[in-house]
């Protein structure tokens, strides 16, 4: 059986308008290797995320029997308001 | 200041958040389209959200009024015998919350034989009047 991964902290394809925090949990048995990348560089599991804009994060597993497992989740930093201009006009009565 | 109706319009931009999927409400929680056509004050504010839970607010005022201005009724008309110079006087008619825009004129000669009246107010001459769009508010005096 191969290892599970499951990445908590951030959804896929969400927008969040602060610092997220993904956490990635491994299990399985005789794991051994992991990985967690962030937009293709190491990352430090758990720690906040608060760059504005796209984002990737990646995570691997492999036991000893050569299984793997591997989870993708895509998620953006938007800390900007939208901007709105209104105005008004006349209509037909 | 408007006699129409109203139609409140916007633009929403965001960095990541495509124009199409900014959610826009107005202060009653409404989506668009926002239109108005009660006569009265409005101020509308709208709020714009993106997918992120930012939002911004932006806010119109407009008047729709489409209560005319109470009739003149003492329109008076004096005739200059030293000069031949007509004179017209009037006062500001009242009821009306709104502040006047200005007076209009039109005459018909009696060389026509007809009267100016409602009916044919539309297509009788209008005489120049730039004092009365000056000063609306008080009795006017045209020669």
């Amino acid at each position: 059986m191969p290892p599970q991964v499951v990445v908590t902290g951030v959804v896929d394809g969400q927008n969040y308008r602060a610092a997220a925090a993904p956490n990635v949990a491994f299990s399985g048995r005789n794991i051994v290797f992991t990985t967690v990348t962030l937009d293709g560089l190491g990352f430090e599991n758990g720690s906040a995320v608060s760059g504005e804009g796209a984002h990737a994060l990646y995570a691997q597993a492999r036991n000893a029997a050569g299984l793997e497992a591997g989870a993708s989740v895509s998620f953006t930093i938007d800390l900007t308001s939208p901007t709105l201009n209104i105005t008004f006009r006349p209509s037909c009565t | 200041m408007t006699s129409s109706n109203v139609t409140v319009v916007f633009s929403a931009q965001d960095n990541f958040t495509s124009s199409a999927a900014i959610v826009v409400r107005n202060q009653q929680g409404q989506a668009p389209p926002f239109s108005y056509a009660g006569e009265g004050d409005f101020t509308v504010t709208l709020t714009a959200a993106d997918l992120a839970g930012n939002f911004s607010t932006a806010a119109a005022h407009f008047i729709i009024d489409r209560t005319p201005p109470a009739a003149v009724g003492d329109l008076r008309v004096d005739v200059s015998t030293e000069t031949g110079a007509t004179t017209l006087t009037w006062s500001a008619p009242g009821g009306d919350p709104r502040p006047l825009a200005g007076y209009e004129l039109r005459y018909r000669s009696a060389q026509d034989g007809i009267l100016l009246n409602a009916a044919n107010w539309a297509s009788a001459p209008r005489r120049p009047t730039r004092s009365s769009r000056r000063r609306p508010a008080a009795p006017r005096r045209s020669r």
